[in-house]
């Protein structure tokens, strides 16, 4: 092929070519910095690292232990997987687990999903006249950066929920945040925690920690 | 980057993560210089954040699908992140809207330096050192032969197989008419020079 048979090329990406910005080389220690970060990310996730354990909490503990039911089936967390793969590709890692007979208290697990594997958290809902109070504990979740926030929600599915509150976690964590939402569990069972850029009202569908209550 | 490498930088290889670093490293930090600008910190912070971040989201990766889009956008939100969070005003006692709005460059244009970045990672080393010392350092086809100490039609042969490359790779720029043509990708002082085309 001589030059005449050559493709085209925008103008404007050959005038790239003089740009030094696309010719500099990443410095070595960049380079050597960025391959240790991610192996300590590797190494902190690592099945055989214990997660990070709370400080003692400020406020007083909800003993969820004392108050959970048998852990639910692998089948609803099966279908529970498949939906939500459908839609974003989070995986449900684990089981769910709900209070006594009484629905309207309830306390569950939360997943990691594949954007924060390590981290981990349970939820206890109560519905009261005035809406439903959440109460979550988190592990293993990074403040969000300066710019994002993390909110959670209740929703009938991938395509409609509604916001019970949002939070950061810049503090430290290790407290227990109670959110409220207006709408019912037994209406809205998913439960998600996303991370949010400011600005955005929609789910961001950056999906952190979750759990689906429904049978 | 083969498809079982991407799988092991999904486990954790620390082989496959150096490999990914160190192939797309170049471009990662391209694309964080155009939005954060030159300061070496925030590039580095750039890079790293970024492949931290894809090594989290790997799993998310369909297997098959091409990286490099994918890194990409990772790329571009953690630099335009960092952006927001160093204007931010750091004090409290101020009303939101006098928060400084980050203005950074399009994402058309951050892909495209992107695009650049990439197809010229892959060129072979002996033509991509043509390709720089003509373009960016404006070097005559005489000078870069005098300097690699190589006939100058080694110099134009390799010059000629990276345009062809270059306009290979980004031949999804390529419009239907009024462009130039990788022909036209002439160096820039050599028009008229004893070693133009």
């Amino acid at each position: 092929m001589t030059d005449e048979q050559t493709p085209e090329l925008p103008a404007d990406l050959v005038a790239l070519l003089a740009d030094d910005a696309v010719w500099e080389d990443l410095d070595r220690n960049v380079t050597e910095d960025t391959i240790a970060a991610v192996m300590a990310e590797v190494a902190e996730a690592a099945p055989s690292t214990p997660k990070p354990e709370l400080p003692p909490p400020t406020a007083p503990v909800i003993d969820l232990e004392s108050r959970r039911r048998p852990q639910w089936s692998s089948a609803l967390l099966g279908a529970a997987a498949a939906l939500l793969l459908a839609v974003g590709g989070f995986v449900v890692l684990n089981a769910v687990s709900s209070a006594d007979d009484d629905p309207s208290d309830i306390s569950f697990a939360l997943e990691a999903t594949d954007l924060e594997p390590t981290a981990a958290g349970n939820v206890d809902l109560t519905t009261t006249p005035n809406g439903t109070r959440i109460v979550l504990e988190t592990t293993g979740l990074p403040p969000a950066p300066e710019g994002t926030y993390y909110e959670a929600w209740l929703r009938t599915g991938p395509d409609f929920g509604v916001s019970a509150g949002t939070f950061h976690l810049r503090g430290g964590g290790g407290v227990e945040i109670e959110l409220w939402a207006g709408v019912s569990f037994e209406d809205f069972p998913l439960f998600t925690v996303t991370l949010q850029p400011v600005g955005m009202t929609e789910s961001s569908g950056q999906v952190v920690l979750l759990a689906r209550l429904d049978g | 980057m083969e498809p079982d490498a991407v799988a092991r930088f999904r486990a954790g290889d620390e082989s496959a993560v150096r490999e990914m670093v160190e192939r797309h490293g170049g471009a990662v930090a391209t694309v964080a210089r155009s939005i954060v600008g030159r300061s070496q910190d925030d590039v580095a912070e750039v890079v790293q954040q970024t492949f931290v971040k894809a090594w989290r989201a790997a799993g998310s990766l369909e297997p098959g699908r091409p990286i490099q889009p994918w890194l990409y956008s990772i790329a571009r939100r953690t630099a335009i992140d960092l952006l927001r969070r160093e204007r931010r005003p750091t004090t409290g006692d101020h009303a939101p809207e006098q928060d400084i709005a980050v203005e950074s460059m399009t994402m058309e244009r951050t892909q495209e330096i992107y695009d650049v970045r990439q197809a010229l990672d892959g060129l072979p080393a002996d033509e991509r050192e043509v390709m720089k010392m003509s373009h960016l350092m404006g070097m005559t086809h005489t000078d870069i032969a005098e300097q690699l100490g190589v006939p100058i039609g080694t110099v134009k042969s390799r010059s000629g197989r990276a345009k062809r490359r270059l306009a290979a790779a980004l031949s999804h720029y390529a419009p239907e008419s009024s462009a130039m043509t990788a022909n036209q990708m002439g160096e820039r002082n050599v028009q008229g020079g004893e070693d133009s085309q």
